[in-house]
């Protein structure tokens, strides 16, 4: 059970973590991670590339079919990115895609990738749902937005919309066969409904479980009895745009104030009872050479931040505004409590999803009318360093145009990112996201606030069940384990 | 019979009237959906190739036109999420509804008729008291707490009925409880004031004096008069049971049409939005229009006002 509905069947076609968990069961990709975060093969059984990093050749799979019949070969596989790449096409899920890939062609039993520039995160983006591979007649036919076909372990069956998404066993999968005859998605927007329906057998998987429930699962009652809570590392990351264009968020001291103001720490036990880690630095730690927060640095100092308002001459504090969604409205107010305590006056605008994004994806002339200074949001991009970097805080990337919400411009940090998104040494890459990580601490373009952990639930007689790092959920390894407590009627 | 007939007659025009306001304010909802749909992680140039796909770079009277010129022949378009037909998916979810609003009427009916009744003839009674404690309590309680209490109290810890979604009947008895409480408030307190007024009247005195049986006189005589207000508060409570229902159906994932608007309204959804807004002014429209001759055929004075 979900907490919103699949945006579409096409996994080309949507960015949602919901819609993920839903379409993993249905679509394969090249390459996967593993459990311990290794890329291991799945519809390609082995790749390579050209000492440039520019060229990447992938073997196909043998004797592996999608659930409409056809062979899922070194044609299909073309098709399915030729259709990913072309511009003609409008796909939510291509973009990155598209920026980093020139073109794929066959050549013999291999499909071959040329890249743009040499992207040390290629791999890791052909892990991702939206480079699944798609039935070429479906994609043909235009039907993938509503009928998923795709070769993984289960089919797509139906999807009533609104209510529930049915799938079944698929006979002929290449690998190991799913132990459930089918699997039932359903959803609700209620975060006490899913923990209710993991009590009462409703659902025997929940994901995301609000923390407010989880120890109910972890002490002596029924709920224990029936289920338990599952907590594995996220990589979503939460976080506080500042408006650079906006006085006296231009100026750095005053960034460094706010952010040195933060108690990182009691957000995570306040807001997330625990399951979470604070985040001092602009990557998640599954990214290698993610800088840890340093000592104290989660924790706030207060007179280190007065210090610095008094030094820009704001020693009486100032008035800002910020725009939040409901679910971050608590993270809001413990901020504004914090930023209190040194003369910082925060107006919290409570705004409803399609509003708040019309006010977060604001350009700067319609920012500074509404006077807009921190937009308070989250992202996720796991195992993906360019992903979490770029549309964040590259000058390329302000908003409308990608997540830059707070128009932070500086051309060394883009120089920078170019350089780690190309460089294929580990070392030397770690290096240049240490540099980055460090010049971002410096300009405190954005305020990172924790990392998440996933909270799920699983029903008592079920086993098999894990998360991703962005919150996706992954039953395909699910099994039944004996019997399991009754359910309510 | 004439006001009714034109007003009747008019219902086609206010349609039209009420269709462009309806897709006036839909559009000028904050918030795009090109935008919704492809998340925040998309570059502005996909989502504007979105916006196109879809028509909604196309001015706004371009897009009324087209709306307009489909929907006369029952096409309400089609859904930007999915690309269902929104008329299918409106005739997938309105049975759901209709039962659910359905049966939360006929219990409000059921308890407000019959209690407001006795709260007026045991007017300053404990009947009336205890009667009117209950109302109050009933129009007072968020319909969203009562849900999940209800939940958690029948469906978590009794396992007397199920926690949600639709099936068999133990399926209505919370959401159908939950969407009654307002209505059946309404109703009781609006059968008192009625039946508290017609019993003062000298027609029922009369009554009481040639001897006729307390049940007949207010069943035959009093009750028919006293319910021309509440049959048009009934009507006019329409609109306020399709917000009711818009949360009942969200806690209980009821399959209706209520619960498919928050999600359009979600992802700015027009034309479904577009599609059960207008369904809705039209129940109201007709339901208003249905208690006006309900009220005729009730009170013969009616007739020739």
């Amino acid at each position: 059970m979900l907490t919103e509905a699949p945006r579409s069947m096409d996994p080309a076609d949507q960015n949602a973590t919901a819609t993920r968990s839903v379409l993993s069961s249905f679509y394969e990709t090249l390459v996967q991670f593993d459990e311990f975060g290794h890329i291991r093969p799945q519809l390609a059984t082995d790749w390579s590339s050209s000492a440039d990093g520019l060229e990447w050749r992938f073997h196909i799979r043998p004797n592996v079919f999608f659930h409409d019949g056809l062979p899922c070969d070194v044609d299909a596989v073309t098709a399915s990115f030729r259709r990913l790449l072309d511009l003609a096409i409008p796909l939510a899920g291509a973009g990155v895609s598209r920026t980093v890939i020139r073109s794929v062609r066959q050549d013999g039993g291999s499909i071959v990738f040329t890249l743009k520039h040499p992207y040390a995160d290629f791999l890791p983006l052909l892990t991702m749902t939206q480079t699944a591979v798609v039935s070429p007649d479906a994609a043909r036919n235009g039907t993938l937005a509503l009928h998923a076909v795709g070769t993984g372990p289960y089919v797509f069956e139906a999807w009533h919309s609104g209510d529930d998404v049915l799938t079944h066993r698929n006979p002929a999968y290449w690998g190991q066969a799913a132990s459930f005859d089918g699997l039932k998605w359903i959803w609700s927007s209620e975060p006490s409904v899913l923990n209710m329906a993991l009590q009462t057998g409703d659902a025997d998987v929940v994901v995301p479980l609000s923390p407010v429930f989880a120890n109910l699962y972890r002490e002596q009652g029924h709920a224990a009895q029936v289920a338990s809570v599952h907590a594995s590392p996220g990589a979503t990351l939460f976080w506080a745009a500042l408006n650079m264009h906006l006085k006296p968020l231009d100026d750095a001291r005053v960034r460094r104030a706010l952010s040195l103001a933060l108690d990182r720490t009691a957000l995570v036990a306040g807001l997330l009872h625990g399951y979470g880690q604070p985040a001092c630095s602009a990557l998640t730690p599954d990214i290698h050479g993610a800088l840890p927060c340093g000592v104290n640095e989660a924790h706030a100092d207060l007179s280190a931040a007065r210090a610095l308002l008094k030094t820009a001459g704001l020693e009486n504090g100032f008035s800002i505004i910020a725009v939040v969604q409901e679910p971050e409205e608590p993270m809001a107010e413990a901020i504004q409590a914090m930023w209190k305590q040194i003369g910082v006056r925060l107006e919290i605008r409570r705004q409803e999803a399609g509003v708040w994004v019309q006010s977060a994806f604001a350009p700067p002339d319609v920012k500074a009318h509404e006077q807009t200074g921190v937009i308070l949001t989250s992202w996720s991009a796991p195992f993906l360093a360019d992903m979490q970097l770029r549309p964040i805080y590259a000058s390329a990337s302000a908003a409308p145009q990608s997540a830059n919400l707070g128009f932070f411009a500086d051309l060394s940090l883009d120089a920078l990112i170019d350089r780690a998104a190309g460089s294929e040494e580990a070392a030397q890459r770690q290096a240049t996201l240490k540099e980055i990580q460090i010049l971002l601490k410096q300009q405190v373009p954005v305020l990172p606030l924790y990392v998440a952990d996933t909270l799920y639930g699983v029903r008592k007689g079920v086993e098999g069940v894990s998360a991703g790092p962005d919150g996706e959920i992954l039953v395909l390894k699910a099994r039944a384990s004996g019997s399991g407590p009754e359910r309510a009627p | 019979m004439m006001p009714l007939l034109r007003r009747a007659l008019a219902m086609p025009l206010m349609m039209l009237g009420i269709s462009f306001v309806v897709f006036l304010a839909i559009h000028a909802l904050p918030g795009d959906p090109a935008r919704l749909l492809s998340g925040p992680q998309v570059p502005e140039n996909v989502v504007q190739g979105l916006r196109h796909r879809l028509g909604l770079d196309l001015p706004f009277s371009a897009q009324y036109m087209h709306f307009l010129r489909r929907a006369l022949q029952g096409d309400f378009g089609v859904s930007l999420r999915d690309g269902t037909p929104v008329s299918a998916l409106i005739v997938q979810r309105l049975p759901y509804s209709l039962t659910l609003g359905g049966l939360a009427y006929l219990v409000a009916l059921s308890f407000g008729i019959p209690g407001g009744i006795i709260a007026a003839v045991c007017a300053g009674k404990w009947p009336d008291t205890a009667l009117m404690a209950v109302t109050l309590v009933g129009a007072s309680l968020a319909g969203f707490w009562v849900a999940l209490i209800g939940m958690e109290v029948f469906a978590v810890r009794l396992h007397w009925l199920p926690l949600m979604g639709a099936g068999s009947w133990k399926h209505y008895v919370l959401p159908v409880f939950v969407l009654a409480l307002m209505p059946s408030a309404l109703i009781l307190r609006m059968t008192r004031t009625g039946m508290r007024e017609i019993l003062r009247q000298d027609y029922i005195r009369t009554a009481y004096a040639k001897g006729l049986p307390s049940w007949k006189i207010l069943t035959v005589h009093a009750l028919p008069n006293a319910l021309a207000p509440v049959v048009t508060v009934v009507a006019l409570n329409l609109g306020g049971l399709v917000s009711s229902a818009v949360v009942t159906e969200t806690v209980f994932d009821w399959p209706g049409v209520a619960r498919l608007l928050v999600d359009s309204v979600r992802y700015r959804d027009y034309p479904v939005i577009q599609g059960i807004t207008l369904l809705a002014v039209l129940g109201v429209l007709v339901a208003t229009l249905v208690a006006d001759t309900v009220n005729l055929l009730l009170d013969p004075q009616h007739r020739t006002s």
